[in-house]
Order: C-alpha cells, then sequence, then structure tokens
C-alpha cells in the first residue's frame, strides 16, 4: 500500500499546492481520492497515468476537490483505447448529474467525444492505440453513495460516513480505506463532527483539512464547515489515530515560523505523529521512521 | 533587513537543498554567508545577481561552504567589467591562499583570466558592457579574520566567535550581525553546546544553526561535538534566549516525513521561541512570524 498526497491546498490559486487530491496504490488498483485542479498533474509527477487509475473516490462536489474529474475521465479513455475497463466513479450525489452534464449527451464534452468517435482521423488514432471495433464514448461506472455504505474492492473497502461541511448545499463524506497493510481516513473537507471521529477510531493514517488557526474563523458557521488546528488535535487524540497528516493548508498558516507553531500547538494535545503535508509526499503508512545516519 | 536562505542542504547531493548559503540585504548592502555548491544558482532564482552582491563571508573552508566562491567571483567580474568594486571576502585563513590559488596571476582560473583580459574578442564584450580598457584583473579585497574580530558596515556591525567543529585542521566560525533593524546570527558549521556561540548569540532575533542529524544516532561523542544535532541545538537556542531559531544543514536522514515533525516537538519541548524548519529559498521574518488573517 502507498499513499502519496498530489493536492494539499485549497481553492486558492498556488503552485505550490494544489487542490485536493491523494493517490493510494494497493495491489493492481489505483485509487484516487478527489481531484481537485491541479491534481492530476500531480498524479503524472508521481509517474502514474490516467489509464492506471481504476477508481475515483470523491469527497463533495466543490470545484476545488473535483475540477480534474474530467482531465482524469476524458484522459483515461482517449488514451486507453477501449483496452481498459471504465472507470469505477464514487461520491454524493449529485455525482451523476454531474458526470451526465459533462460526458454524456447534451453535455460539456459531448462534442469533443462525438468528434474523437466518428471523425476518420481520431478513429485511426485509436486504432494505433490498439483499439478495435467500433470506438465507444466513456461510459463510467457511477455509484452514488450514502452515509455508511461500504465499497468493496476485494483485498481492500472503503467506508463512507457524512461530515460537516456546508450542508444542505452540498453532501459531504469522509472515507477511511481498510487494507491488509494499514487503514487511512480521509476527511474531505469537514469541520470537527463525532461521525469522523467514530471512522478514524484506531486508523494508521489519518489525512484532515487543517484550514486556518484556531480562534481566527469567520463565524460559527466557518468553524462548524472547516476544521482549525487544534480541534484537529483534539479529534486525532480522541480517536487515537497514530498519525495526522494536515492537509487543506491555507497561506495563513504555511509560513515559516507559523507552521511550526501550529506543529506545537497541536503536539501539546495530541500524542501521535504529526505530518505537515506537502504535495507528491510519500506518507509513511505505518509511521516515521528515522533512518540511520550516513 | 532581509534575510534569506539559498542552501540548506549538506555535501549530499540535493535538488530539494543546495549546501549552505544565506543572503543578507541590509541597506545597499548584499551579503552572502557562505556559498556552497548549488548556492549560487539559488541566488539567482532569489533574483539577485552576482554584480549586485557587496560582501561575502566564509564561515569556514569545507567546500560544501565555499565551492560557489568561484562562480560568483568570475561571474561578478565578468558581467562587472569594472563598473563595480571589487569583492569584499571575509573568512578564516586560509582564504587569502586560497584565493590567491585560485585567482591570482598563476592560479587555477590564470588561464580564462588571461584570455578574457588579453583577447580582442572578450575586450570587445568588455566595452559594450560599458568597462574601459586595460581589462583589470580580478583583485577581491580580502579580510582574514581572527575568531574576536568584529567588521564595521556603513549600517551593520558584523562579530565573530569560533565555532564548534573540525579544528584544528579548518578554523571555523560563527557570525553575528547586528543592525537598526534586528539581529541576525549564524552558526556555520558547529556543534554541541558550545559556550562561545551561546555568548554571541545572546538575545538575538535569528538563529540560523546547523541541525545536521537526530541526536542519539551520533557514531561517536566527537561526532556530536562537531556536528549539530536537534536536542543539543535546542539547548544553545534556549540559553542564548534566542527569539527565532532557524534550523539548517539537513541531512535526508532527520528531512523525512513525520521525523522533522518529531524534531520540531522535541526542540519545542526545551526552547520556547519560534522555530523554523528551513528551507531553500525561504524568505526568514527577522522579527519573527507574522500572523496572518483567514480570509
Amino acid at each position: 500500500m502507498r499513499l502519496r498526497l498530489l493536492g494539499t491546498g485549497t481553492p486558492t490559486p498556488s503552485l505550490k499546492r494544489m487542490c485536493s487530491g491523494y493517490v493510494v496504490e494497493i495491489g493492481d488498483d489505483v485509487l484516487v481520492f478527489d481531484h481537485g485542479f491541479g491534481a492530476h498533474h500531480r498524479l503524472l509527477e508521481c509517474g502514474i497515468r490516467p489509464t492506471q487509475v481504476t477508481h475515483f473516490f470523491c469527497s463533495h462536489l466543490h470545484y476545488d476537490h473535483m475540477g480534474d474529474y474530467p482531465r482524469l475521465l476524458l484522459t483515461r479513455w482517449d488514451q486507453g483505447a477501449g483496452k481498459i475497463p471504465e472507470l469505477k466513479v464514487y461520491g454524493p450525489p449529485p455525482i451523476r448529474e454531474v458526470t451526465k452534464a459533462l460526458f454524456e449527451k447534451g453535455g460539456a464534452f459531448w462534442p469533443d467525444l462525438v468528434a474523437r468517435t466518428e471523425n476518420l482521423c481520431s478513429v485511426q488514432i485509436y486504432r494505433a492505440r490498439g483499439g478495435t471495433g467500433e470506438r465507444k464514448k466513456p461510459v463510467p461506472e457511477v455509484t452514488e453513495l450514502h452515509p455508511n455504505d461500504v465499497v468493496n474492492g476485494g483485498h481492500w473497502k472503503v467506508t463512507t460516513v457524512g461530515v460537516a461541511h456546508f450542508g444542505p448545499q452540498l453532501i459531504s463524506y469522509g472515507f477511511r480505506l481498510d487494507t491488509p497493510e494499514g487503514s487511512f481516513v480521509y476527511s474531505g473537507d469537514s469541520g470537527p463532527c463525532a461521525s469522523m471521529e467514530r471512522l478514524a477510531k484506531d486508523c494508521d493514517v489519518l489525512v484532515h483539512m487543517c484550514h486556518y488557526l484556531s480562534g481566527t474563523e469567520l463565524g460559527p458557521e466557518f468553524a462548524e464547515s472547516c476544521m482549525g488546528h487544534r480541534e484537529l488535535a483534539a479529534l486525532g487524540a480522541k480517536a487515537g489515530v497514530k498519525t495526522i497528516v494536515i492537509t487543506h493548508v491555507t497561506e495563513q498558516i504555511d509560513q515559516p515560523g507559523v507552521r511550526e507553531r501550529v506543529l506545537r500547538e497541536m503536539g501539546e494535545l495530541y500524542q501521535g505523529n504529526l505530518i505537515f503535508g506537502e504535495d507528491l509526499m510519500e506518507i509513511p503508512v505505518r509511521g516515521p521512521v528515522a533512518a540511520k545516519l550516513d | 533587513m532581509k534575510l534569506t536562505l539559498l542552501g540548506t542542504g549538506t555535501p549530499t547531493p540535493s535538488l530539494k537543498r543546495a549546501s549552505s548559503g544565506y543572503m543578507l540585504e541590509v541597506g545597499v548592502d548584499v551579503m552572502l554567508w557562505d556559498h556552497g555548491p548549488g548556492a549560487y544558482h539559488r541566488m539567482m532564482e532569489a533574483g539577485k545577481r552576482a554584480v549586485d552582491v557587496s560582501h561575502v563571508f566564509f564561515s569556514h573552508l569545507h567546500y560544501d561552504h565555499c565551492s560557489d566562491y568561484v562562480r560568483l567571483l568570475l561571474t561578478r567580474w565578468d558581467q562587472g567589467a569594472d563598473r563595480i568594486p571589487e569583492l569584499k571576502v571575509y573568512g578564516p585563513p586560509p582564504i587569502r591562499r586560497m584565493t590567491e590559488q585560485l585567482f591570482g596571476e598563476d592560479g587555477a582560473f590564470a588561464p580564462d583570466l588571461t584570455a578574457r583580459i588579453k583577447h580582442q574578442g572578450s575586450i570587445d564584450i568588455f566595452v559594450t558592457r560599458g568597462g574601459v580598457p586595460p581589462r583589470k584583473w580580478p583583485k577581491p579585497e580580502i579580510t582574514e579574520l581572527k575568531p574576536t574580530d568584529k567588521v564595521q558596515g556603513k549600517n551593520w556591525t558584523l562579530t565573530v566567535a569560533p565555532a564548534s567543529h573540525v579544528q584544528p585542521w579548518l578554523e571555523c566560525y560563527a557570525y553575528r550581525l547586528d543592525c537598526d533593524e534586528g539581529s541576525v546570527c549564524y552558526s556555520g558549521d558547529s556543534g554541541g553546546v558550545a559556550p562561545a556561540l551561546i555568548e554571541l548569540a545572546k538575545g538575538c532575533d535569528v538563529l540560523i544553526h546547523m541541525n545536521h542529524y537526530f541526536s542519539g544516532t551520533e557514531p561517536t561523542d566527537i561526532y556530536r561535538v562537531v556536528c549539530g544535532n536537534h536536542e543539543d541545538v535546542a539547548q544553545v537556542a534556549q540559553q542564548a534566549g534566542v527569539k527565532t531559531l532557524v534550523l539548517t544543514h539537513f541531512l535526508e536522514q532527520i528531512d523525512q516525513p513525520g521525523v522533522r515533525e518529531h524534531i520540531l516537538r522535541e526542540i519545542g519541548k526545551v526552547y520556547s521561541g519560534n522555530i523554523v524548519w528551513g528551507e531553500d529559498l525561504m524568505q526568514v521574518p527577522v522579527k519573527g512570524p507574522k500572523m496572518f488573517r483567514m480570509e
């Protein structure tokens, strides 16, 4: 099991931190969790091709969590040339509607799909890539998830819970991936909530939004929907998480000396390992190990 | 006053961390503190040209602290075309001899310098850059420092102290600069809890300190007093009452997810000031980290 951070940023444009994205490789499966703007670029930097991605889990439909869904799906379909299974897509409603509006008849990319499947040149490219028979349009296998749903991947399973973020306009989920090699929990975007606490119970790694310095929230609604550093530390302590990975980092805390202060204050409340996430970082699922001096 | 970290690595080759280099801008002066391999590249990335540099201070003459001296001096001389003052160079002996061996009339770069001074094509370039022939040989103003020296600049004072490193094979210094806008101290390469360094760093705004490895993994006791490690660095910073501690000179051993955070946590138990985990090209807030509003 290999866990890498693709995007550890927010909707605020940044070359250092892309919008949300995470990738887990288990056996032959490549699971992408969220795929906001820039996450696909990072996926390529990781050396993973879109055709290798088997599953896409979307925590919620804010654009900074799924803006690169079209790039992933279209590139994967185009390069895959009918030789790979359809992408399996999981997320809250209305992800089916969103998928339709992007890739089905009348959708935003329909003209492209028509051209690529009917234009002779495009069909020739398809054949050169090993495609056979009539070129079909992509039909991702979309599953709309409900809280407490479990997706069983054979040697892994993903559990879904509802989390506290910008409802009722959006439905937002947290996910927990359990495998024989370890457990990974992803908050999606969430403020403090009991469901995340249950989901994260005793997990190896909790990748959690850490959006702001506790105490600087813009109002009570903000504090309910987004996570501050102290609340995150309290969650980690209560749930017995072994390693917290800080992500969804705003410029407010991503400053020399401020991030170290965040770590110090979190360390007062939480005894486990802390990791201040960075794009392209590979997370040691079983905890950090100090190498020998050489 | 602006402090930029150019290289926060070691001799181990790395694209993430160049070897040692720091840049201080005070008034019109641009000072480099150490200039190891890769530091020059970072300086360019930071938007500074060789001709902008007025002073360079070497803590010691290990190559990871001084090998980009060549690139700096030659480029500065070539681009400067006699329109800028000679580079002011400070460091422990034998910096004068080393400079002579590099740039003297029998030095390693004498053939290059001779060709650039004598060949008409090079003279033509020199003239297009605003130079007036005859083209002169570079003569950096070398000052060999003693461990108790002070250097007086226009609006700053630099104080020298001995570091705890690889003496007597190399003379090794720590530096402190004081000016109206603040004070910055740099350990050079130094290990253990060295009284001279604590004295030098007393009450400074920023202490940049070597944090080479994880305390307890040193192969010998001698290694520990020669190379900075997190437990000793924390003691130095706390005893000196430093306001902000900038950690640098990182081996890959500690520059790992979760390991660096572990070190920060342990340092935080001993030292109560601000901690900054250095990165190449980081601009260090000399008066401490600023808090931004949420937006």
